[in-house]
């Protein structure tokens, strides 16, 4: 995958506390309009890399570039103010002695009040808050506020959107409404934006493409549907949806037998015959059918509506996961039957370091 | 990045050196003993002294807990006649100090005064009025002028319990009562514990209330010992004394404070509890009674005296003493407020340890006693003032004679005692700003001056009014450091009511104590409106 016009660089950075290594050996190219989201569990350096970019942050290694401009590096750092990178930080970071409307046009002092308040009542009706400009922050929901912060971010006509968390303090229903919302936005004005989280689901919704960080590195750097089906390694493959790992051994080229018989699958792998593998099933792998060639016995069943998620226990003892229409109705300690469903299978070896181990699997294209 | 030393921290560091030094005098005292005078003070007054100290600890602080717990309880969770005034109005006698009260009372009970005379008409002189002159008059006028300390944090308490834990002990088969005795007591322990401390720490400081009912403490040792045996060295070790009792209830207070954090649930405001009939009108007159007590009465009565006298007191000796007091306040208000601002920027900026220590060390200085840090600085200067001549001298200079009370005195004075005082409002008013609000304000494009003007500034002003304000409030009422170290002719509206009362002209101590009276209720009123 190359991008044609790079709007914002990063290369091969390095951030430190000390001598804590927070990023390391860190590249991303990002293209102009592009929406990505840093996904990873919180002390990754995820949140590091944004402020870096931001400016807030200084780098020990590498270089960060905006349109052939640097903007930072190991001796050079262009300061936060001159950068025009609008930031939505985790607790919005509203001025509490401005109103709504002062807080929004913050950026814009040198312009008329006339021409400051087209622009506040503009940005507002935006982002659903008219005719709140003369509220102060605390007298708005948290939402509301989350929706101030980003048309303050906006006001200023910024290069790129930088979000930190920005839903992390709402509830679960208005976080994803909030995430569609706010994607809409930035790619009807065609801005850059790159936000940070640790909800994968926040991130499917929002991003173009998403980086999966783990321990200061990038682990994959790709679109949500690969980072489903195609994990790079053992990491990702945990970290992003559900599934479970079911052992098996290598037995040819294409070929592998585990519990469930001999499975065929395309796969790039390169391991010997004999290797002792995993293999990656996911819930929707599975297809139920009375008259499938597997069985296993429920063992636990989670009622999500449209669909049950059971846990299911082969006769090894080994579980998996299972996801039918909950129209089904087993329950737990019945034998049910399905058949396996799987456009390729994604394997990685056994008894190996979990995150160096499958980087030869699934090289993706960058 | 490496870290520099902001000049936040330097200040501080020379802060908690200013602090430290009059606790290092006071405590290093003990090298050189006056026997003589110490002998006096073993045969006649010494065993006084810690009698009545500790008559005092036990009895005021006794009495506002009682007072101030049962004064809290009434007018959070229950519900007669006049609450709605009571609740803050009881907050009021923080506005009267405590050695004006005092010289009220005196009058009161006195010959000839409203009281003698009530006990002659009904009494027909079978039975004398009670001495207020004694152990019981001094509690009683410390209980009725500190109780509310212990009112104010103990209604905060029971009003942040909320009534979801008292519902469920009446739902575990408790009555009201019990209710009270055994879960909104328990849990409000901490934040009354702390109030009794403030009062005991008030109580052990003054001066001025114990010198006018010439009843024996460490402070009016402290004073006799100098102002009459010009024996500075004996004047510190009673200090030092004294220093250990009034530590001792700081941490007390620093503890229970601590610990009072943990024990605030939220929850609805609280309901009240009906009182009907008698106990209703009974509970209205008993806390009439402590609101006219402490409140009303001491004021009618200044304003009675005052008022008499206004014509020939309102003079040019008037304004002076106004000058003065609002010089001394209002420069020891903005030095304090300064610090207290490095202070505040060097703990936000550093974090570390040294600085952490070090704020702890300025905040003990509000528990030095006036006249023990008095005491303190004296030595401290003559000590400067000995080195500065003897350098002269070896210069061959003349001597210059450093003055141990001089306004400089006065004002380092204030800075040690009152810091804390401002302390509190300018961090609070900082933590308001996030440091997400700062880097908010960088990447709207705002450099460095523009985020102090558009940032900083804006959202510190109230905090920093309301520093200056009750710095300038506390040193106006400020008494024995006062006394002690001002210069030659620098009477101040404190002082000017002390020597008057002292003298027993009350009228004339009226005017500048109805003034002070009038300045104190702004806190006051700051303080009631904050907590509705």
């Amino acid at each position: 995958m190359t991008i044609h016009n790079t709007h914002l660089s990063l290369s091969h950075i390095q951030c430190r506390y000390g001598d804590n290594i927070i990023v390391h050996d860190l590249s991303l190219e990002i293209g102009k309009g592009e929406l990505v989201c840093l996904l990873g569990y919180s002390g990754c350096g995820k949140t590091t890399v944004l402020r870096a970019i931001a400016g807030f942050e200084p780098l020990h290694h590498g270089s960060i570039i905006l349109n052939n401009n640097l903007l930072s590096s190991s001796t050079q750092m262009v300061p936060a103010e001159q950068r025009n990178f609008g930031m939505v930080f985790q607790d919005y970071a509203l001025f509490p002695h401005l109103t709504i409307e002062e807080n929004i046009v913050f950026s814009r002092r040198n312009e008329s009040k006339a021409a400051r308040t087209r622009l506040s009542d503009e940005l507002l009706e935006l982002v659903g808050l008219k005719g709140l400009g003369v509220r102060y922050p605390h007298e708005l929901s948290g939402g509301q506020q989350q929706r101030v912060a980003l048309a303050r971010a906006l006001a200023q006509n910024p290069e790129v959107i930088l979000m930190d968390e920005p839903f992390s303090n709402l509830d679960v229903e208005l976080r994803e409404r909030l995430a569609t919302e706010v994607r809409e936005i930035l790619k009807q004005r065609g801005i850059t934006g790159i936000m940070v989280t640790h909800d994968q689901h926040e991130a499917f919704a929002i991003a173009d493409k998403i980086a999966v960080m783990h321990n200061g590195t990038i682990q994959q750097w790709d679109s949500a549907y690969n980072l489903y089906h195609q994990p790079a390694n053992r990491f990702v493959a945990e970290f992003v949806g559900k599934g479970a790992m079911l052992r098996g051994v290598i037995i040819g080229e294409s070929l592998l037998e585990t519990e469930l018989g001999e499975l065929h699958g395309e796969n790039s792998n390169s391991l010997l015959d004999g290797c002792k593998v995993d293999m990656l099933v996911r819930p929707d792998d599975l297809i139920f059918d009375a008259e499938g060639l597997h069985e296993a016995t429920i063992t636990r069943s989670n009622f999500q509506g449209a669909e049950s998620l059971y846990t299911l226990q082969l006769s090894s003892g080994q579980e998996i996961l299972g996801l039918f229409p909950s129209h089904l109705q087993q329950s737990v300690g019945e034998q049910i039957r399905f058949n396996l469903d799987m456009d390729n299978m994604i394997i990685f070896e056994c008894n190996v370091d979990h995150s160096e181990n499958m980087g030869a699997m699934h090289k993706q294209g960058h | 990045m490496q870290k520099q030393t902001s000049p936040f921290q330097i200040a501080t560091y020379l802060m908690g050196l200013l602090v430290a030094l009059p606790f290092m005098v006071i405590l290093l005292s003990w090298g050189e003993i006056d026997q003589e005078i110490w002998g006096h003070l073993l045969d006649y007054l010494f065993i006084d002294l810690l009698t009545n100290t500790l008559w005092l600890i036990l009895g005021v602080g006794g009495g506002v807990l009682v007072l101030g717990t049962a004064l809290a309880w009434l007018t959070t969770m229950c519900e007669f006649p006049g609450r709605k005034i009571f609740d803050w109005a009881l907050m009021l006698p923080f506005a009267i100090p405590a050695y004006v009260l005092a010289f009220v009372m005196l009058d009161l009970f006195s010959y000839g005064g409203p009281i003698y005379n009530g006990f002659q008409t009904f009494f027909g002189g079978m039975i004398s009025p009670p001495d207020i002159q004694s152990t019981g008059g001094v509690i009683t006028v410390f209980v009725l002028v500190f109780y509310p300390y212990v009112y104010m944090l103990a209604r905060t308490a029971f009003a942040s319990q909320g009534n979801s834990l008292l519902e469920a002990g009446q739902s575990l088969g408790l009555t009201p009562s019990q209710a009270f005795l055994r879960i909104a007591l328990p849990m409000a322990r901490p934040a009354i514990a702390a109030g009794v401390a403030l009062a005991l720490m008030e109580t052990l400081a003054d001066f001025g209330a114990v010198s006018i009912f010439n009843y024996d403490t460490f402070t009016l040792a402290i004073y006799t010992s100098w102002d009459d045996f010009r024996s500075l060295s004996t004047a510190a070790q009673l200090s030092s004394l004294l220093l250990l009792f009034a530590l001792l209830a700081l941490f007390g207070e620093k503890s229970m404070r601590g610990k009072s954090k943990y024990h605030q649930t939220t929850g609805r405001a609280p309901y009240r509890f009906q009182l009907k009939g008698v106990r209703a009108w009974s509970t209205t007159a008993f806390v009439m009674l402590v609101l006219g007590v402490s409140f009303i009465l001491p004021v009618t009565q200044l304003l009675f005296w005052g008022l008499g006298v206004i014509d020939q007191e309102l003079n040019s000796r008037y304004f002076e003493m106004l000058i003065h007091t609002l010089v001394l306040g209002g420069g020891a208000a903005l030095l304090a407020t300064l610090g207290a601002f490095a202070l505040a920027m060097a703990r936000r900026k550093g974090g570390e340890w040294k600085i952490e220590s070090v704020g702890r060390l300025i905040t003990l200085g509000y528990a030095l006693p006036g006249s023990v840090l008095a005491v303190g600085i004296m030595i401290l200067f003559a000590n400067f003032g000995h080195a500065m001549n003897a350098v002269q001298g070896w210069l061959g200079q003349p001597p210059t004679t450093i003055m141990m009370q001089s306004v400089p005195a006065l004002l380092f004075a204030y800075l040690v005692r009152f810091l804390t005082v401002a302390h509190g409002p300018v961090e609070s008013s900082l933590s308001r700003i996030k440091p997400s609000m700062e880097e908010a304000a960088r990447s709207l494009g705002e450099n460095n001056s523009g985020v102090v003007r558009r940032i900083y500034l804006p959202i510190l002003t109230p905090g920093i009014f309301m520093a200056l304000l009750m710095v300038m409030i506390d040193v106006m009422k400020e008494l024995p450091a006062t006394y002690l170290l001002r210069p030659y002719g620098w009477d101040t509206f404190a002082v000017r009511t002390y020597e008057m009362a002292s003298e027993g002209m009350w009228e004339y101590a009226a005017l500048p104590a109805l003034s002070l009276v009038i300045i104190g209720l702004l806190p006051v009123i700051l303080l009631v409106r904050k907590s509705k």
